[in-house]
C-alpha cells in the first residue's frame, strides 16, 4: 500500500516538526509535551479500561449518529430531489437551520432532552445531516435522462423507477456525502462531550485533562487519538466506497 | 453501469450498515447512558439506591473517589454514577436541569442562584476549606509584583469573575489595606496560570492545588499572600448540593450518602490512601501528587461556619441582600 505509507510519511513528519519545536526549547515540554511523550501516554492510556471505554463511548455515538443521519437524511434528499415543489417549499427553513453550528445548540439540547448519550447523538445527527442529504438530491438531479425514459417506458412504476434506476445511481454520491459527514459527526460528538461533560467519551477525556489536572500529556494524547480515529474511520469508509462503488468515477471526481 | 455492480454496491452497502446496526444494539451500555441493571431498590430501605453525582476532576473530591473505589457507598446500599462536568457552574446546571441529583461546585455559585432565585438549592455535605497553603495569589520572580502591596492595579489571573478565586483574592487585598478597584482581572484556564504568568501575560494569579505545586516546579511560582489567613481563614471553599425536591423527597438516600462520604473524609487522613486517588481522578502527575498541600477536608456542614460564604458574597456585592445559609442546609447525618 504506498499510498497508505505516504500518507503516514506525511504524518510523521509533523510529528517529527512538533518534536523537533519543544527539544528546541520554542515551547515550555510541560506545557506542549511532545510526540515522544504523548505517544508513551497514549500506548499507557490504552492499558487503562477507563481511556478503552471512552473510546468505545465515542466511537459508538458517533456510528449511531451517522446511521441515524443516514436513515434521515438519504429519504429526506430523496423525496426533496424528486418532487421539486417541495424542494422549494422547503428551502428556507433548510438554509436556515443548516449554518447553526452543533455546538450552538448544546444549552438548546441539554435543556430538551438532557446531557445523557442522546444529547451528543441528537448535535452528531443534526450536523451530519446536511452533506448526505445535499448530495442525494444533487446526485437525483444529475441521473442520466434516457435512463428514467427508458424506465417509464418499459412501464416501470414511480417507486419502482426510485429504487432500482435512482437509489444506485445516486449510492456513490451519497456516500460520498456520508463520508464527509463521518467526520462532521465524529467532531459533533467530541465537541459535546468536551463542551458539556458527559459520563464517557474521548472528548471527556480531554476536558477532564485540560480542566482538572497539569498533565498536558493527557490532553493531547486524547487529541492524538480523536485524530487517529477520524483518520481511520475516513480510510475504512474509504476502502468500502471503492470496493462498492468501482464502476462509479464520482469519487474520484468528488473533492475528497 | 453494470448490474452485477449494483448488486454488488448493496451488498457492500447493506454489510456495512448490518454491522454498524450490530455494533449499536450489542452495547448500549458501553455508551454510558443507560444502566439497565436495576439497582435494588428495597434494600437498605433507601428511597433512591441509586443518585447521580456531577463531580468535576480536582483534588477536593478525593474522598468521595474513595468512598466510590472503597465501596462506602455500596455498603450503605446506595450507587453513585459519577457525571464529569467542566466547572462547578455547569455542574449545577446538570443538577437544575434534572441530569443529575447531586452537583459538586465550589460555594459561590450554590449561593448566587439561591439569591437569584434561580433554583431551590440545598446543601447537602461539605468537602473541603482552605486550609494553609493550598490557595495562594502566587507571582514569578520576573514579576513586578513582590508583595501584597503590589497587587494594587495589576493584573491578576483568576478563573472567573465573582468565583472563589476571585472573591478571596478580593477578601485578602482588603485585609492588607490593599486598593482592589484598579486590578485588571483576567479570566483563564487554572492550566494556563502558570504559563501566563512566566510569560508576563499577568503579574499575578490564584492558584490553588494541585496547580500551585506544579507552577513552583516548573516556572517558580511563588505565593504573594497565602489565601487561608485574615477574612478566609479556613475559609468553606466547595460542597455538595441538591434541590429542595430531592432532599424533601430522599431523606434516607441523604443521610446514606453522607454517612459514607463522612467515613471517607476520616479515612482520607491516611494520606498513602487518597494519593492515588488524585493522580487516578484529578489527572495529576504521581510527582506532584506527592508533594501538593491537601485542603481540609470535610463532609458535614456547619451553619455559622457556611454563613461566611453568602456573607463575602453580600460584601463584595455579588449579591444584593443578606442571605441566610442554615436554612438552606440539608439534615446532617452525624
Amino acid at each position: 500500500m504506498p499510498r497508505l505509507l505516504r500518507a503516514l510519511a506525511g504524518l510523521a513528519g509533523f510529528f517529527l516538526v512538533w518534536e523537533v519545536i519543544v527539544q528546541a526549547g520554542l515551547v515550555r515540554k510541560e506545557f506542549l509535551p511532545p510526540p515522544s511523550v504523548v505517544l508513551v501516554t497514549i500506548v499507557e492510556q490504552f492499558g487503562e479500561t477507563q481511556f478503552v471505554r471512552d473510546l468505545i463511548a465515542t466511537f459508538l455515538a458517533w456510528a449511531i449518529a451517522l446511521l441515524i443521519a443516514v436513515a434521515i437524511a438519504v429519504p429526506a434528499g430523496l423525496l426533496l430531489g424528486s418532487i421539486p415543489g417541495l424542494r422549494t417549499a422547503t428551502a428556507v427553513v433548510i438554509e436556515f437551520l443548516r449554518p447553526i453550528p452543533a455546538v450552538a445548540l448544546i444549552p438548546l439540547v441539554l435543556l430538551l432532552i438532557g446531557g445523557g448519550p442522546e444529547a451528543k447523538i441528537t448535535l452528531a445527527v443534526y450536523a451530519s445531516l446536511w452533506p448526505i442529504m445535499f448530495n442525494t438530491i444533487y446526485a437525483l438531479g444529475e441521473i442520466d435522462p434516457v435512463l428514467l425514459e427508458t424506465a417509464k417506458a418499459c412501464g416501470t412504476s414511480k417507486f419502482r423507477t426510485l429504487t432500482s434506476v435512482a437509489l444506485p445511481h445516486t449510492a456513490p454520491f451519497v456516500f460520498t456525502g456520508v463520508r464527509l459527514s463521518a467526520n462532521i459527526a465524529l467532531i459533533a460528538v467530541v465537541s459535546t462531550e468536551f463542551l458539556a461533560g458527559a459520563k464517557l467519551g474521548i472528548g471527556n477525556f480531554i476536558m477532564q485533562a485540560s480542566t482538572g489536572s497539569t498533565r498536558f500529556d493527557l490532553v493531547l494524547a486524547g487529541t492524538v487519538v480523536v485524530g487517529a480515529l477520524g483518520f481511520l474511520i475516513n480510510g475504512g469508509l474509504e476502502m468500502i466506497g471503492r470496493r462498492a462503488f468501482r464502476w462509479s468515477t464520482v469519487d474520484r471526481e468528488a473533492v475528497s | 453501469m453494470s448490474r452485477s455492480g449494483v448488486r454488488r454496491a448493496r451488498g457492500a452497502v447493506g454489510v456495512a450498515l448490518s454491522a454498524l446496526m450490530l455494533a449499536t444494539l450489542g452495547a448500549c451500555g458501553a455508551l454510558g447512558g443507560e444502566d439497565t441493571s436495576k439497582a435494588s431498590g428495597g434494600e437498605g430501605g433507601l428511597e433512591k439506591a441509586k443518585i447521580k453525582v456531577a463531580l468535576l476532576p480536582v483534588v477536593d473530591l478525593a474522598p468521595l473517589r474513595l468512598a466510590q473505589e472503597g465501596g462506602y457507598f455500596k455498603a450503605e446500599g446506595l450507587e453513585v454514577e459519577a457525571v464529569d462536568a467542566p466547572s462547578g457552574q455547569q455542574a449545577m446546571t446538570k443538577m437544575i436541569g434534572g441530569e443529575v441529583d447531586i452537583a459538586f461546585s465550589t460555594y459561590m455559585p450554590f449561593f448566587v442562584a439561591k439569591s437569584k432565585g434561580a433554583a431551590d438549592i440545598r446543601l447537602v455535605a461539605d468537602s473541603v476549606s482552605a486550609s494553609p497553603k493550598s490557595n495562594a495569589v502566587v507571582t514569578v520572580p520576573t514579576s513586578s509584583v513582590k508583595t501584597i502591596n503590589d497587587l494594587a492595579g495589576k493584573k491578576i489571573a483568576i478563573t472567573d469573575k465573582n468565583t472563589a478565586s476571585h472573591l478571596l483574592t478580593v477578601s485578602v487585598m482588603k485585609d492588607h489595606g490593599v486598593d482592589t478597584s484598579k486590578v485588571q482581572w483576567v479570566p483563564m484556564a487554572l492550566p494556563n496560570i502558570a504559563a501566563a504568568l512566566s510569560s508576563g501575560q499577568v503579574d499575578a494569579g490564584y492558584l490553588p492545588e494541585p496547580f500551585l505545586t506544579q507552577a513552583s516546579k516548573v516556572v517558580g511560582a511563588t505565593p504573594v499572600v497565602d489565601i487561608s489567613t485574615g477574612a478566609t481563614q479556613d475559609f468553606p471553599l466547595a460542597g455538595f448540593g441538591a434541590l429542595g425536591s430531592f432532599v424533601d423527597k430522599n431523606p434516607k438516600t441523604l443521610a446514606a450518602f453522607q454517612r459514607a462520604l463522612g467515613k471517607a473524609v476520616r479515612d482520607a487522613a491516611d494520606r498513602s490512601k487518597i494519593e492515588p486517588l488524585i493522580v487516578k481522578y484529578a489527572r495529576v502527575d504521581a510527582e506532584t501528587a506527592s508533594l501538593l498541600t491537601l485542603p481540609t477536608f470535610g463532609s458535614t456542614l456547619d451553619a455559622r461556619r457556611l454563613q461566611r460564604v453568602p456573607d463575602l458574597l453580600l460584601q463584595t456585592g455579588v449579591i444584593g441582600a443578606k442571605l441566610d445559609a442554615a436554612p438552606m442546609l440539608a439534615p446532617q447525618a452525624g
